[in-house]
């Protein structure tokens, strides 16, 4: 069967639940375009606050939910096209801890590999009588598009209906890292989001979590066919880190929205994301080193130098 | 450990340059048809290139940068000199559109539908914005014209007033040059063919419009003036609102000016809209309007035959002009067709072809002896139609030509009044067989004349063994031959099945000319196959090939270099008439525009490929970008190194090259190689890099080098970019400058190339 039929049967679905309450959306007074709710909690597995500098924390999760019409409707006005999340300066990822996916792969194709799993997002939907979810998806890591430093994916209902995100680099400002949803479909009808990526992504707490490629395309279920937590089975490397600037301000994540009814009209919410501060700096180490090799010990003769420049970063998940 | 931060490369770097260069038949070069900037967000559907090979129609679940609005987008892509360009075709989202989520509504297909002028200068196509002031619903589709200056027009409006009923407006076709557009609707709308007391007997189905002149007619008339109570669709229907995929179809329902209209009445779906209605459950029978005036019954039993005999007529087609109308009929519609008593179970159908012009009914399904059964059952339709339908390819269960089995399906050719057995192609023949629709993925497809007929088989048609698996096979006419063109050319088993496009990216827009895969004169085919058929084809995916001569090509990269694996193969979409331009979907970057992984629409064009993106005019070597100044030592460094002492100067890096022959030159322009001579004055490493100015940037053409141990005479081979030598066959003349370096010095020469 195609795949865009299967998608529009599950639209079609989706329709008859909600079919006449459109009228009763339309017929009502709409509120402005906004953000409801967001928030940026960054935890450990015991589900408290990570604020450890430079620690690799168990997850971090974002959420925001969009204003409605007041009367539960989500009207296209109040369509979101871009939605971004700056966060702080110094947290930093890597998109190297876990194996990429594409995006053709993911719609097409029988799934991403387990070990290209970095987190789960649960996708609100609104036909007009108020957000619901058709659950957990897992999110992927990808093969960034357009010279992008990272790119992660989920599917978004069914696939191949697939939403990309991606992470940019503030070049112009802080150099800190921004977390881009663009040109979000309309074809169902976002109220809102909650993304968790994951501090280590093979770290055998998450096992509960992971999906195995063939649920990873809507629907699914995690863990493995008989449904127990399943490994990820590769090494266990450090996927985010805290900044490693301490004080005891909190310290803020901004979430940026756009309208498809109004380009151009920035939406602009903040949320504390470290609401302590980051502390524990005296706990980092930092022993820098530099190796200059002449190509040749000829004396005054031309020659090329090999420099190599180290700083410790292992990657382990228990290092920096 | 690599951070966000310190990536300025990433995984997906671009090409150097285009894959496929000098390997493609026929001087062929990728083009990359859809935006190359994606940001991955990328769900194309329904992609369908136009015969001409400069347009593609095309449409996107997820909006692509720059989408007016976040809902399904319908797009058009252009070739320009320089580029494919692509224009979203949709109204932008106004603060009063619903959301456009329901753009893609609960039957699925309204907005897949566009249809443009033969100039391609306008499309028509169906919307939920209200854009136009008449229409004021702002919740259902609408029928819009995209004028040139890129201004939309209501074209499903009523003679008079807004349009303010909740039933949407749907597209069913259009004349050539715009000025008639055809719309569907279960309303019944104010027009100036009837006056609104006649139109009160339509209850149930829906009923066509013609809007034309400022004016909006009725185009559902019966041939005593009166309105179906039932309703009428055009054709057998646009695939929406329940008809679906299978057996609706528009195929040549209207002609090219809009003066014959197909239409099928009562509304097959008539029975159930708006409610559940057993007194439209009639016989359905095919009929033309034409000119707007009259209206003939096509599927009226001609003189001599019986009268009271029922059953319903099915449209499957007509010619391009419309002038020849086929269908299937239970009813004994010509005193030639066998008589089948009406409690006969399940009846017989017989293939019928209607001659607007004279009026005249002809059974096609009589056989060769005139009298035989058609026999066509459910399964059984016209799989192919010559231009002017005078070649019919058709299949059924009846004995109509020597050599035939009866009670099996038989695939026939009628041409000339002969009926001919396409000799064991029938019973496994692969193509899909949905009578008359003109969207099928596997459908077999003619040459416009009718000499050949491309379709796919899984039965040993030829000497060749697929054990089982479906190949694709080219019947001759006129010689009634036979050639498998996706055999294997090595005799090695077939390990998987030929097809032509795949379903899951072949285009539901109903509006467009069927796709063929073979080229106007039938001397190329295009196919996609899993199996590797060439030896550069490694990838063990799906890959698209062409046929010719005898001769298999790849066409696809057959590498699968993004590593995507499972289905992410090549997918065969469509060719120019002319097989010049054979366009695909994939997942694979083939030129250096693509910077994502996902699926694209390329075109593999004879002498295609564009102007690779400008280097930077002061990288001609090694990129490796303008030095730092150096520092400022206080003492000299030997004071500091202990060793043997100062060693001698070694030989100067001096070299010599000495200026390109005039014939040289010539060979250069014409692809050839040539050799440069270099004499040296020590070891070091020789570069030569050509580049040329092509608009804006600097480009390189053309690049050698070589690491030499000691002095003495050598030769460097330079031959011309595929991308220099096509600019060079186009615009004759280019302007190269050659770069030689050694040694820390750069010598150039600027030479002037011409063909």
């Amino acid at each position: 069967m195609s795949s865009v039929k299967r998608l529009r049967e599950w639209m079609a679905l989706l329709l008859a639940t909600t079919c006449g309450v459109l009228t009763l959306a339309t017929s009502t007074a709409r509120a402005d375009f906004g953000f409801q709710s967001f928030s940026v909690d960054v935890t450990n597995q015991d589900a408290s606050p990570s604020s450890q500098a430079g620690a690799h924390p168990f997850a971090q999760t974002m959420s925001f939910m969009l204003n409605d019409d007041g009367n539960g409707g989500m009207p296209a006005t109040l369509a979101p096209k871009n939605v971004a999340i700056d966060l702080p300066v110094g947290l930093v990822g890597d998109p190297t801890a876990a194996t990429t996916c594409t995006i053709a792969r993911l719609q097409y194709g029988s799934g991403c590999p387990t070990d290209s799993q970095v987190g789960v997002a649960q996708i609100f939907l609104n036909d007009g009588a108020g957000p619901y979810t058709f659950g957990q998806v897992p999110i992927y890591n990808m093969l960034p598009a357009d010279g992008a430093p990272a790119e992660f994916a989920f599917v978004v209902l069914a696939k191949p209906l697939v939403q990309p995100t991606t992470i940019k680099i503030r070049s112009e400002g802080d150099f800190g890292l921004t977390a881009a949803i663009s040109n979000i479909s309309e074809f169902v009808p976002v109220a809102g989001a909650t993304v968790t990526l994951w501090g280590v992504p093979a770290d055998p707490g998450h096992d509960a979590q992971r999906y195995l490629p063939s649920m990873g395309g809507g629907f699914g279920t995690p863990g493995d066919a008989n449904g127990n937590p399943l490994p990820n089975g590769g090494p266990e490397l450090a996927f985010l880190s805290n900044p490693t600037a301490c004080g005891s301000s909190p310290v803020d994540a901004k979430i940026t929205g756009e309208p498809w009814s109004s380009p151009g009209r920035l939406v602009v919410q903040t949320a504390p994301m470290y609401v302590s501060g980051i502390s524990g700096c005296d706990k980092l180490g930092f022993s820098p080193s530099v190796r200059v090799v002449p190509d040749t010990p000829q004396a005054d003769s031309p020659s090329g130098y090999a420099i190599d420049i180290a700083v410790a970063q292992t990657g382990s998940p228990g290092g920096p | 450990m690599v951070q966000y931060a310190l990536g300025p490369d990433t995984p997906v770097a671009a090409l150097a340059e285009p894959l496929g260069q000098g390997i493609l038949p026929d001087d062929r070069g990728y083009e990359l048809v859809t935006p190359p900037l994606k940001g991955d967000s990328s769900l194309l559907i329904d992609a369908q290139p136009f015969v001409d090979g400069r347009h593609v129609s095309y449409n996107a679940f997820l909006p692509l940068p720059g989408s007016a609005y976040g809902g399904f987008q319908n797009l058009l892509a252009t070739r320009s000199p320089s580029a494919w360009q692509n224009v979203q075709l949709n109204p932008p989202q106004g603060d009063d559109a619903v959301p456009n989520y329901r753009a893609l509504d609960n039957g699925g297909n309204t907005n897949r539908q566009v249809v443009f002028t033969s100039d391609v200068s306008s499309a028509f196509l169906s919307t939920w914005a209200g854009v136009d002031p008449a229409d004021q619903d702002q919740s259902t589709s609408d029928v819009y014209k995209r004028m040139v200056d890129g201004s939309f027009q209501m074209v499903s409006r009523a003679e008079e007033g807004p349009e303010t009923d909740a039933r949407p407006r749907i597209l069913a076709g259009i004349s050539a040059d715009g000025a008639h557009a055809l719309f569907q609707t279960l309303e019944n709308v104010p027009n100036s063919t009837v006056d609104p007391g006649q139109m009160a007997v339509h209850t149930a189905g829906e009923l066509p419009y013609e809007r034309i002149g400022g004016h909006t007619k009725l185009v559902g008339v019966l041939p005593d003036g009166t309105v179906p109570a039932c309703g009428a669709v055009v054709g057998r229907g646009p695939m929406t609102y329940g008809a679906g995929a299978n057996g609706a179809t528009l195929i040549g329902a209207v002609s090219e000016d809009a003066s014959r209209v197909v239409f099928t009445t009562p509304d097959p779906n008539a029975y159930l809209n708006p409610a559940p209605n057993a007194s439209c459950n009639d016989q359905a029978q095919i009929y033309v309007r034409r000119q707007g005036i009259t209206t003939v019954q096509a599927s009226a039993p001609a003189p001599g035959a019986p009268t009271d005999v029922t059953g319903s007529a099915v449209y499957l087609g007509a010619s391009a002009d419309t002038r020849r109308v086929f269908f299937v009929s239970p009813q004994q519609l010509t005193p030639d067709a066998p008589f089948v008593p009406n409690n006969f179970p399940p009846k017989p159908r017989e293939l019928y072809m209607y001659d607007v012009d004279t009026g005249q009914l002809t059974r096609v399904s009589r056989g060769a002896s005139g009298t035989a059964a058609g026999n066509l059952g459910e399964d059984d339709g016209i799989v192919a139609l010559s231009a002017d339908g005078s070649h019919v390819f058709f299949t059924s269960h009846g004995e109509l030509a020597p050599d035939a089995v009866a009670g099996e399906r038989n695939l026939y050719v009628f041409a000339n009044g002969q009926t001919t057995l396409i000799s064991g192609a029938g019973t496994a023949l692969a193509s899909e067989i949905r009578p008359g629709s003109r969207v099928l993925p596997n459908a077999a497809q003619s040459t416009p004349d009718g000499s050949k007929l491309l379709f796919l088989n899984s039965a040993n048609l030829t000497s060749y063994d697929s054990g089982g698996h479906v190949e694709a096979y080219v019947y001759d006419v006129t010689d009634q031959s036979l050639t498998c063109v996706s055999c294997n050319p090595t005799g090695a088993p077939a390990q998987g099945d030929a097809q032509f496009v795949d379903a899951d990216y072949s285009s539901f827009n109903q509006f467009l000319p069927p796709v063929s895969l073979m080229s106007a004169d039938g001397e190329r085919v295009f196919f996609e196959s899993s199996d590797d058929l060439v030896p550069q084809d490694t990838n063990g995916l799906i890959d698209v090939y062409q046929w010719h001569d005898g001769t298999i090509s790849l066409l696809s990269s057959g590498t699968n270099p993004n590593g995507g694996g499972d289905r992410n193969g090549s997918h065969v979409i469509g060719i120019a008439d002319d097989g010049n331009d054979v366009f695909f979907l994939t997942a694979d970057r083939l030129v250096p525009q693509d910077r994502d992984t996902a699926f694209d629409i390329y075109d593999a064009r004879v002498g295609g490929g564009f102007p690779l993106p400008p280097a930077p005019v002061d990288c001609l070597i090694d990129c490796q970008g303008s030095a730092t100044a150096p520092p400022p030592f206080a003492f000299p460094s030997t004071s500091r190194v202990t060793g043997t002492g100062n060693v001698q100067p070694g030989p100067r890096a001096s070299f010599s090259v000495p200026r390109l022959s005039a014939r040289s030159r010539t060979q250069l322009a014409h692809g050839r190689r040539v050799t440069l001579v270099v004499r040296v004055g020590r070891g070091g490493r020789l570069k030569a890099v050509a580049t040329a100015k092509v608009g804006p940037g600097r480009w390189t053409v053309a690049r050698a080098a070589k690491s030499l141990r000691r002095r003495g005479t050598t030769r460097l081979g330079l031959r011309l970019s595929p991308a220099a030598r096509r600019y060079l066959s186009r615009h004759r003349t280019l302007t190269i400058r050659l770069s030689v370096s050694f040694g820390g010095t750069r010598k150039d020469q600027t030479m002037r190339l011409t063909r």
